[in-house]
């Protein structure tokens, strides 16, 4: 196969040695037939006349061997080629708008296919996506944006949080978030290094949070309970992209010191790779921040607040399906809280 | 007047120019001087046939193709008989034989 491609580029590319040849190949047949028949008696003119009708057509002789040779296909589709060029050259409006729509056309369908692929067809990287819920039905987000009275949430104060967590059984875990992590970034800046200090995102997660995930450490460990406690040694874990790209995933990174808004923290592990952070940003944190290191950390008065909302909440809940009863029974129980909070606030 | 030609039946052509080229290597008005000789006169190549079918038997890869010098000193290509073009000799002369046998078979019992 490989020799009959390179016989038969040779008869396109070098086409003219190639004619040349068949030219003189029949040439000399022609020549000898002449020769033969004058030896058998004829005048030469004759012999030339019988020899050209022995013959038949040159040039439809010739163009048998190109065929033969397999030229024909090769030279007709090229030919093709050449004038599809020069008549979209010659319309260059047209030639634009058709090479504009393809390649949007395509570059749309390979950045939907992207993100299909990246949200729908890979698998999540958690453990049983399935039994995960998250609480509220809107997404709406940051501290001082949310609206008790709609009958609508999303967000949660701590104290709602930690009275859930308490009482609804239906979840095995009870995970809660930063909602608006992404517009307060907190200084960073790893310590023993000439490094810059840099703004970072950091979200500020409750101590079950990978737990509540089902995730495994890429190095060292996860945040846990006793990470998330008030006076706790400050901690952090460290998202797997940012320490590829700023670190080059170097393992000392782990157990070491780092600077964050003048505090130091320390680095206990390197998150899983794939998982980009509870709503799998492109962007996600850099750092995940126990909850209860937030009001050292970023000095913010809301975090023991019941009147501010500014945690999502996701739940695992695997003993049974999640079902309406459920959302029901969490929503009542939600109510109460409430309830219980404004009457405090009427006593 | 003429010689009592026959035309070739379809495919048979390939088959001759393998045979002859098996004696050694040819220009292409040889290849139709010695069918014909060796034939007894009765076979003659349709001399506008027998360069497509040699170019076609080069690009298969049975036949190869150099430029040589001729008996009276003139530059002329010279055909021989490549390694694969012996095995597909061997397989076309025994499907010849196949079918010539069955055909006169036919023929026979009628």
């Amino acid at each position: 196969m490989l020799s009959d491609l390179i016989f038969r580029l040779r008869s396109l590319f070098r086409r003219r040695a190639v004619e040349n040849e068949l030219d003189d190949e029949l040439q000399f047949h022609l020549e000898q037939q002449v020769e033969k028949n004058v030896r058998s008696g004829l005048t030469r003119e004759d012999a030339i006349r019988q020899t050209s009708l022995e013959f038949g057509g040159l040039g439809h002789v010739k163009e048998d061997c190109r065929e033969s040779r397999g030229i024909t296909f090769l030279e007709t589709t090229a030919r093709d080629i050449r004038y599809a060029l020069r008549q979209l050259s010659r319309t260059p409006a047209f030639t634009v708008t058709v090479l504009l729509t393809l390649a949007l056309g395509i570059g749309a369908n390979a950045a939907i296919f992207t993100l299909v692929n990246a949200v729908l067809l890979k698998k999540l990287p958690v453990a049983d996506p399935a039994s995960l819920v998250r609480l509220g039905d809107n997404n709406d987000c940051c501290v001082g944006s949310g609206n008790r009275q709609d009958g609508d949430f999303a967000m949660f104060s701590t104290d709602t949080y930690e009275q859930l967590k308490k009482n609804a059984p239906e979840f095995e875990e009870l995970a809660a978030m930063q909602a608006g992590f992404w517009g307060r970034p907190v200084i960073a800046r790893r310590d023993g290094t000439q490094d810059a200090a840099r703004p970072v995102a950091a979200e500020f997660v409750s101590g079950n949070y990978f737990r509540t995930f089902g995730l495994q450490p890429r190095a060292g460990r996860l945040l846990m309970d006793a990470d998330d406690t008030q006076g706790a040694p400050m901690t952090a874990v460290m998202d797997y992209e940012a320490w590829q790209r700023n670190y080059a995933g170097d393992a000392s990174v782990v157990g070491s010191t780092f600077w964050i808004n003048t505090k130091s923290v320390t680095v206990v592990g390197i998150a899983p790779e794939g998982f980009y952070g509870d709503r799998m940003s492109v962007t996600p944190a850099e750092f995940y921040l126990p909850i209860e290191a937030m009001p050292v950390l970023a000095n913010s008065p809301y975090v023991h607040d019941p009147e501010q909302d500014w945690l999502y909440i996701v739940g695992r809940n695997v003993r049974s399906p999640w079902s309406r009863s459920k959302t029901a029974s969490t929503w009542l129980l939600h109510r109460r809280i409430m309830d219980a909070g404004s009457s405090d606030d009427a006593i | 007047m003429a010689a009592p030609h026959i035309d070739l039946p379809q495919g048979t052509l390939d088959l001759l120019i393998l045979r002859t080229l098996a004696l050694g290597r040819q220009h292409g008005w040889a290849i139709s001087e010695r069918v014909q000789q060796m034939s007894g006169d009765v076979l003659r190549i349709q001399q506008g046939s027998l360069y497509p079918a040699l170019h076609r038997l080069e690009r298969r890869g049975w036949i190869k193709a150099h430029w040589g010098t001729s008996e009276n000193n003139r530059r002329a290509k010279f055909y021989e008989l490549s390694k694969s073009g012996r095995q597909q000799l061997e397989v076309e002369t025994d499907a010849w034989a196949k079918l010539t046998a069955a055909v006169a078979q036919v023929l026979g019992t009628v």
